[in-house]
């Protein structure tokens, strides 16, 4: 009888150490929310094009912001609350074969770069969308980093309305100028309900 | 007892040995049934529905000018006396719609091509880093023109891929 209530309370106890709430420092979240193996990052080639959506939590958001500048309590509760309407990504795409410039990837001539510049700033937004449950949502904010050569990347800050579902997010870009099609990114609901807290 | 356990010692060893020999030198392949993995594929039936209904609207754009086409050569045939203005408006329809009708075939056409192109890039990526990821030295594309003409349905794979590829499309990372 006392063994089975040991065996009992140790069953119990690994239950509870499994359902506990992962808690990481602040320098190792970024870096877990930053790997590919956990999934909020990832990658898809298409031909010589690469693809890679990085999710961003909020916490994730103001953790780098706090790596840069340290904020107050109430500066970051703040700022969480800016924040919080929304859900953000950043779309990053590159060569998969080389390190060259991927806006002059298979130029015809010189005006498509100065078409494709003006694509990118102003019309990708528009073939950018999060699919949540039943819903299709336009990407409400959308920022192209220009790095004007210095980088071979092209990246984009996207922004998507907070509908609080927690539904699997499947990101879908129509990728219109490198002809790869639609391209979708898929945020399983599992994996962020195992999204680790941030120790103080 | 003890000579016994050592001569099965060798000869378990000889076989691993010999085994290990054997399937080292052999490149792991698999066949695939190129129409079925392109036609059981997400993307393909995605397109498939979008170029319908592209070409299902120009068909209705082309069939209402064919209505008025109609309609007009009908009040033609009515009318006892020759109407030279609608004559004319009738031949500037109809040369309309010839025009409309030959751009629109081009276009389906030209639609019809990119969106293969776009299905074939994603399929082969998909089926590369399928490749990749379960070692397969060679996956041979069998469309049933002679490119592959006999193949051990043990080494079947399009089932498989055919899952494969659409989870990739769906969003999933390199599995």
């Amino acid at each position: 009888m006392k063994e089975k209530s040991l065996a009992l309370c140790f069953i119990v106890m690994i239950l509870i150490a499994g359902c506990q709430e992962k808690k990481l420092k602040t320098e190792e979240y970024i870096h877990w929310i930053e790997n590919p193996d956990n999934r909020f990052n990832i990658s898809k080639n298409i031909g010589d094009i690469a693809l890679t959506l990085q999710y961003k939590p909020i916490e994730y958001i103001l953790a780098k912001e706090q790596a840069q500048q340290p904020m107050e309590n109430a500066e970051k509760e703040k700022r969480f609350n800016e924040l919080s309407g929304m859900q953000y990504y950043n779309l990053t795409y590159s060569l998969s074969v080389s390190n060259a410039d991927i806006l002059k990837y298979n130029l015809k001539d010189a005006s498509e770069y100065q078409e494709r510049i003006y694509y990118f700033s102003f019309h990708l937004q528009e073939s950018i969308f999060l699919v949540e449950d039943k819903d299709t949502l336009p990407c409400e904010l959308f920022h192209y980093e220009r790095y004007y050569g210095l980088s071979p990347k092209m990246s984009f800050s996207l922004g998507f309305k907070n509908t609080g579902k927690t539904n699997d997010k499947q990101i879908m870009i129509y990728d219109e100028v490198y002809g790869s099609g639609p391209v979708k990114f898929i945020i399983s609901s599992e994996d962020l309900q195992n999204i680790p807290a941030i120790t103080e | 007892m003890k000579w016994l356990t050592i001569i099965y010692g060798v000869l378990i060893a000889g076989l691993a040995g010999a085994l290990i020999y054997v399937t080292s030198g052999v490149a792991k392949t698999g066949f695939v049934s190129t129409p079925e993995l392109y036609n059981e594929f997400s993307l393909t039936k995605e397109l498939q529905s979008k170029l319908d209904n592209v070409k299902q609207a120009r068909q209705h754009l082309l069939d209402s000018i064919k209505i008025e086409l109609q309609v007009m050569r009908n009040r033609m045939q009515n009318t006892k006396t020759k109407n030279d203005s609608l004559l004319n408006t009738f031949e500037t329809l109809r040369q309309k719609y010839i025009i409309k009708e030959q751009q629109f075939k081009e276009e389906n056409g030209l639609l019809e091509q990119e969106y293969s192109d776009q299905v074939w890039k994603q399929l082969n990526q998909y089926v590369n880093d399928y490749g990749e990821k379960k070692g397969y030295a060679y996956i041979y594309g069998a469309s049933g023109n002679g490119s592959l003409m006999h193949a051990d349905k043990d080494f079947n794979l399009t089932d498989e891929l055919i899952n494969y590829v659409n989870e990739r499309y769906k969003g999933a990372g390199v599995k």
